[in-house]
């Protein structure tokens, strides 16, 4: 059975450190990617839609970033997942307790689900889980 | 009302004259029956009317354009129904062409029938609250969009510190965590406690306003109307 994929989407790198941590504490075996922003794992996804051993099984997804917001990236999700080979779990995860943030999300076709930092094991634990 | 005494009479006529003159409060009456509308001397103190009797249509000329369809309908939807009061806030143009934003209160008096026998009312200039108010509504929106950006830019790294912490504890020594960690967890939770505290205050900053008023963006983009959502 190929390793899960596991991609996080955020600007804060000491945020990212944090939730791949706490995957890897799950003692899940999933290979852990970190891309700084929405961008990034756009174009690597682009670059894959026919690999899905090369596409994320689950995506957690900040909101506030500097050049694409998670908002924006989740737009260009929509787009680009029905050719993708591979149809990852998407997981809204924000520091944000805004409900409006919390209600766009579940508005979403493609989310998960809205978690609100600070991540925990549990949380990951949950995210696997959902994602099996 | 009955009053015995011409005495008793005169006190009550100057008691009215000195609370008309303390709010500057501008008097009217209809005659329901030819709709005549007779205003005590504020009228022209106040607005700048120089007249005391006129009729409803001399009303519904100086109400704004804006606002005028929405009062007389509002008007007239009252006067049928049965109640007793109606109370609504809309710019008036004064005798030197200038509008201002009065808020009327009316009342209908009924016999034992439940017939209306007289429907009179006052109007009071309230541009001056209306511009203060406004401004505290205004303040309160901006002071809530700072305090929810600060809560914001906080809790992001905040979050991250509490992630660290909680990562760090887990990484405990013979099964012992540290207690200096034990703390920081702790301390940065009741910190997180408070950020979500102040997003929350904040959050009630930016819709509490005036409860009974309702802003309405205006054409121009800017929050100069206001109207009551009653």
């Amino acid at each position: 059975m190929p390793r899960r994929t596991i991609a996080i989407v955020d600007d804060d790198r000491i945020s990212s450190f944090v939730i791949q941590r706490m995957f890897e504490s799950t003692e899940c075996t999933a290979h852990v990617v970190c891309y700084s922003g929405g961008r990034a794992l756009l174009n690597h996804m682009q670059e894959h839609v026919l690999d899905p051993d090369e596409l994320p099984d689950l995506i957690t997804l900040d909101i506030y970033m500097p050049i694409s917001t998670g908002w924006e990236v989740l737009k260009e999700l929509e787009v680009l997942l029905p050719s993708l080979s591979k149809t990852p779990v998407i997981y809204m995860l924000s520091s944000s307790t805004d409900p409006k943030d919390a209600d766009m999300a579940l508005h979403s076709p493609i989310v998960e689900r809205y978690m609100i930092k600070p991540v925990s094991r549990e949380m990951c634990t949950t995210m696997l889980h959902l994602s099996n | 009302m009955h009053i015995d005494s011409r005495d008793e009479q005169e006190r009550l006529l100057e008691r009215y004259e000195m609370a008309c003159l303390a709010t500057q409060m501008t008097v009217w009456e209809v005659d329901t029956n030819s709709n005549v509308v007779t205003w005590n001397a504020y009228l022209g103190i106040v607005f700048k009317h120089q007249r005391t009797v006129t009729t409803r249509d001399w009303w519904t000329l100086h109400i704004h354009p804006d606002d005028v369809s929405t009062v007389v309908r509002m008007f007239d939807e009252w006067r049928t129904s049965g109640e007793e009061m109606w109370v609504f806030e809309y710019r008036f143009r004064r005798g030197d062409g200038v509008y201002v934003w009065v808020q009327d209160h009316s009342m209908r008096i009924f016999d034992e029938k439940g017939l209306e026998i007289r429907r009179l009312g006052s109007m009071l200039d309230v541009s001056k609250y209306r511009a203060q108010r406004l401004e505290l509504i205004k303040r309160n929106i901006q002071l809530g969009d700072v305090a929810q950006m600060i809560a914001h830019e906080l809790r992001g790294p905040l979050t991250t510190l509490m992630g660290l912490a909680t990562l760090a504890q887990s990484h405990d020594v013979n099964g012992v965590s540290s207690p200096l960690i034990d703390r920081i967890v702790e301390a940065t939770g009741l910190l997180d406690a408070q950020v979500q505290h102040m997003i929350s205050t904040s959050t009630g900053l930016q819709s509490c306003g005036m409860p009974e008023v309702r802003i309405v963006q205006s054409q121009a983009g800017d929050r100069s109307q206001c109207h009551d959502a009653r």
